[in-house]
């Protein structure tokens, strides 16, 4: 069993020293004694008693793993039908090992297979016999699109390297498994395509993943906490998601994906600024739709972060930057307000940052409160009251409105706490101040790197050729190469598939 | 001997050269070149444009006997260890005080135009620290901000088109109405503007590729910001009729703040916001230039470990710089040294090597 672990977990580093090599007694009760000790003498541990060439067996199971009917239909059934032969001929399982260690007994019962043990042999039979409890698959509840594929990744790891396998049939897909968590044990799965993803990348993915070393690996975001270059940014530069059609599309890119078990998302790396802004909508929809809704989303990112800022610093520092008449009937709405814009405006963003906090915690059945909460009450009361000027409110809703269109939550958070800084220094400084911090901002982003891959590719450093696919998307047909951030082996993706054009020219 | 994560490409060799030439001088220069030069102003950039790519050619070939070293490694080779390196210090101080220059007038525009109210220091130490952000970082990250910093300058000459609805050509005729003698006089003035070509000398080893490119990228860079300055330059002369321009220390802005679009009133303001992107840029530019030189005296080649203390000398070197006498004397003080550093001391190196035959390998 041991062996066969770590052919699996290749790159499985420093695994546990097992304490002691206990081989198989020969008699079934010192055998049967300790493997309960080895549990503690759980309660779901099971046995049931069996006789097979004329000498008494057990099965030991835990009856929270096994498949019961399994055991049934493929161990008992064909043992009890035979009464004697060869025990791995006769059962009729796929996954069938045998083993003279008695150690490793309890460590194959907890991932879900069962032992054969037989009174007066120093061998068991480990089989496989794991119950597999899944739910349906069903579209990622926050990656919704309109057009396209509507399926998403689930909890079990198996059923999402289907769904990937399924979408890329293709050899050089390759799998790889390595085991998180020293107790918890959690199964990863590295995905990259051997023609197209860069050596050096999965060499040093490799390598991260193998120097993770902690007891539990609860999400993939203690992953991609473990392997981020620049933890302590604000810029989520591991690419996570629901959606095996945005997987799939990225590995065809000579990216890597990590999957792990017991989580529906895949990590994407590495990763540039404009993936965070790209959904499998713009792909499904017309080119020019497309191109037009990626335009707004990156423009909503702007909004998002510096609208709140701009209105401080023209309130606050040039009014007469604003035409007349405009700066009149702004003027007497804050002329009501006792605050300065900077208050007005933090008291704003943190009501709709516990706005949006508590909106996600309560049950759908009280969520119809927050709306009247928080759009009527708080909406509307504040303006009248006199505490909040009615410009400040547009621009906190616009604000909010435009930092949930991002198809990624990671950076529509990220957005909004960029407006703080943004708005303080606006306070401070004015426009100056707002253009200090965007030039503080735009050296961070040019700083980002993700293994390797500059964060703002393409924009900085500028390669005019992926620009077909940042800020707006141009036809298929014109991308014939694959993006350079990543370095894939290989960049050609596209053909002259429109070839047919040319011929109809020369026709008459 | 440079560590591949500063190599930089001849296209960015081009921007930073951009981006360190574009610096405060842009926004008073029409109103000096129009004292002198009256409507010609826009030929003596031309001429002083020309002139600085006579230097840029002296420059380039001093620094290509030496591909592999910036100038504080082959000063000493040129002219011996003791007298090389006190030549360094002198370099170095010549872009620290180039910086705070830059710093200090920076000051002051935003002091006049904008913040009116902000104290001095609280708008300097806002700058430096930015600035400090990106100095410490390696050549290539800020090669990369440069690029893309430059999209700026577009966005500027696209505003100041906006200045044509009113222009009057009879402005700057008769063209030689101030004689070719003070034409080219005046391109003296319109030289110093331009001046942050001289990174060269210090980023020559860290760019890729041959020579020629190298020398192609250096010029081209100053061709564009020649352009970039006469066109400036020639918008304000045919705004401002010679009679108000001496009443108009900073004519762009003013000129600027006379236009409005149907939801933006003062487009001058816009326009400083931009200017502050590249200012900040060229300052950048100048605290590179001295803390590989700092770095290579003090911390093994480290030029980061030089950035803060370099910050907190420009911050007194801005803060004195309040008077306008200090101003004048620091406006002539740059004028002495860019001549000696920039012009004459390499030229008379370049012969020196050339006649001793000193070539690194």
């Amino acid at each position: 069993m041991k062996d066969v672990l770590s052919k699996f977990f290749s790159n499985n580093r420093a695994e546990e020293k097992p304490q002691m090599k206990i081989s198989v007694y020969s008699s079934l009760d010192q055998n049967m004694e300790y493997i309960k000790n080895q549990l503690f003498h759980a309660s779901d541990l099971k046995w049931r008693s069996i006789s097979f060439n004329q000498s008494k067996g057990l099965i030991v199971f835990l009856e929270s793993l096994a498949d019961l009917q399994k055991i049934q239909q493929e161990i008992i059934k064909p043992l009890e039908g035979k009464s004697h032969g060869n025990v791995d001929k006769v059962v009729t399982s796929v996954d069938i090992t045998k083993s003279s260690v008695l150690s490793e007994v309890p460590y194959a019962l907890i991932q879900g297979n069962c032992v054969l043990l037989f009174e007066g042999s120093t061998e068991v039979f480990i089989v496989d016999v794991a119950a597999v409890n899944i739910r349906n698959i069903s579209e990622p509840v926050n990656e919704g699109v309109i057009r396209g594929a509507h399926d998403g990744f689930i909890e079990h790891l198996m059923t999402n390297l289907y769904l990937v396998r399924k979408r890329v049939e293709n050899p050089n897909l390759v799998v790889r498994y390595y085991q998180t968590g020293k107790e918890t044990k959690t199964k990863l799965a590295l995905l990259y395509m051997q023609d197209l993803a860069n050596p050096d990348l999965i060499k040093e993915v490799d390598q991260r993943i193998a120097s993770i070393s902690l007891d539990m690996t609860l999400a993939p975001g203690f992953i991609a906490e473990m392997m981020e270059d620049n933890p302590s940014s604000i810029f989520p530069q591991i690419l996570l998601t629901e959606r095996p059609d945005r997987t799939a599309a990225h590995l065809m890119e000579g990216r890597v994906v990590i999957l792990a078990d017991g989580d529906p998302s895949a990590l994407i790396l590495p990763v540039t600024f404009f993936a965070f802004y790209q959904s499998p909508d713009d792909y499904h929809s017309r080119w020019i739709a497309g191109s037009f809704v990626r335009l707004i989303r990156l423009v909503s990112f702007i909004i998002a972060s510096l609208i709140p800022a701009l209105y401080i610093a023209v309130i606050g520092f040039h009014p007469e930057i604003l035409p007349e008449n405009l700066i009149f009937s702004v003027k007497s709405s804050i002329d009501k307000v006792p605050f300065p814009p900077i208050v007005e405006a933090l008291i704003m963003q943190i009501t709709l940052e516990v706005l949006r906090e508590a909106g996600v915690r309560l049950p759908s059945r009280v969520g119809q409160t927050i709306g009247i909460v928080g759009g009527l009450v708080i909406g509307e009361s504040v303006v009248r009251a006199g505490l909040i000027s009615y410009p400040m409110v547009i621009v906190v809703a616009l604000t909010a409105i435009s930092s949930f269109v991002a198809p990624s939550n990671e950076i529509s958070t990220a957005t909004r706490i960029l407006g703080f800084p943004l708005m303080i220094l606006a306070a401070l400084f004015g426009l100056i101040g707002i253009t200090f911090g965007m030039l503080f901002i735009l050296i961070h982003l040019c700083k980002l790197e993700c293994l390797g891959t500059p964060y703002f590719a393409p924009v900085m450093p500028l390669r005019m050729k992926d620009m077909k696919d940042t800020f707006v998307r141009f036809p298929i047909w014109s991308l014939n190469q694959r993006p350079h951030d990543p370095h894939p082996q290989k960049y050609v993706q596209e053909r002259n598939s429109r070839g047919w054009e040319q011929d109809d020219s020369g026709k008459e | 001997m440079i560590p591949e994560k500063s190599k930089i490409t001849q296209g960015q060799l081009m921007f930073f050269i951009i981006q360190s030439q574009v610096g405060v001088g842009i926004l008073t220069l029409p109103h000096k070149l129009q004292e002198s030069a009256k409507g010609a102003g826009w030929i003596s950039v031309l001429i002083a444009g020309l002139a600085v790519q006579v230097i840029i050619v002296i420059l380039w070939a001093l620094c290509r006997r030496f591909p592999s070293d910036t100038i504080y490694g082959f000063l000493p080779k040129i002219t011996g260890k003791f007298l090389g390196n006190l030549l360094c210090f002198l370099y170095i101080g010549y872009f620290l005080f180039s910086a705070g220059t830059v710093l200090a007038k920076f000051a002051d525009v935003v002091g006049r135009w904008v913040l009116l109210a902000t104290p001095r220091w609280a708008l300097l130490i806002l700058a430096l620290l930015t600035c400090m952000y990106l100095a410490k970082e390696n050549l290539r990250v800020i090669a990369r901000l440069f690029v893309i910093s430059s999209l700026t300058i577009i966005v500027m000459v696209a505003l100041s088109l906006c200045g044509y609805v009113n222009a009057n050509f009879s402005y700057i005729f008769p063209i030689t109405e101030a004689g070719w003698g003070n034409i080219i006089k005046s391109a003296n003035e319109a030289l110093f503007p331009l001046v942050g070509y001289e990174a060269i000398l210090v980023l020559y080893p860290f760019v890729e590729g041959k020579s020629g490119g190298k020398l192609k990228a250096a010029s081209l860079g100053n061709m564009m910001i020649t352009l970039f300055y006469t066109f400036e330059v020639f918008t304000s002369l045919v705004i401002f009729s010679p009679a108000v321009m001496p009443a108009v220390s900073e004519p762009l802005l003013y000129m600027l703040k006379g236009f409005s679009f149907q939801i933006i009133q003062r487009i001058d303001l816009i326009f400083l916001s931009l200017w502050v992107f590249v200012v900040s840029n060229a300052m950048v530019s100048w605290i590179y230039m001295a803390t590989v030189g700092l770095g290579r005296f003090f911390h093994r080649g480290e030029h980061k470990k030089a950035v803060p203390y370099t910050i907190c000398i420009l911050f007194i070197l801005a803060m004195i710089a309040q008077e306008p006498s200090v101003t004048d004397f620091y406006d002539q003080a740059i004028k002495v040294s860019h001549y000696t550093f920039v012009v004459g001391l390499p030229l008379i190196l370049l012969c020196f090597a050339y006649f001793m035959r000193k070539r690194g390998t």
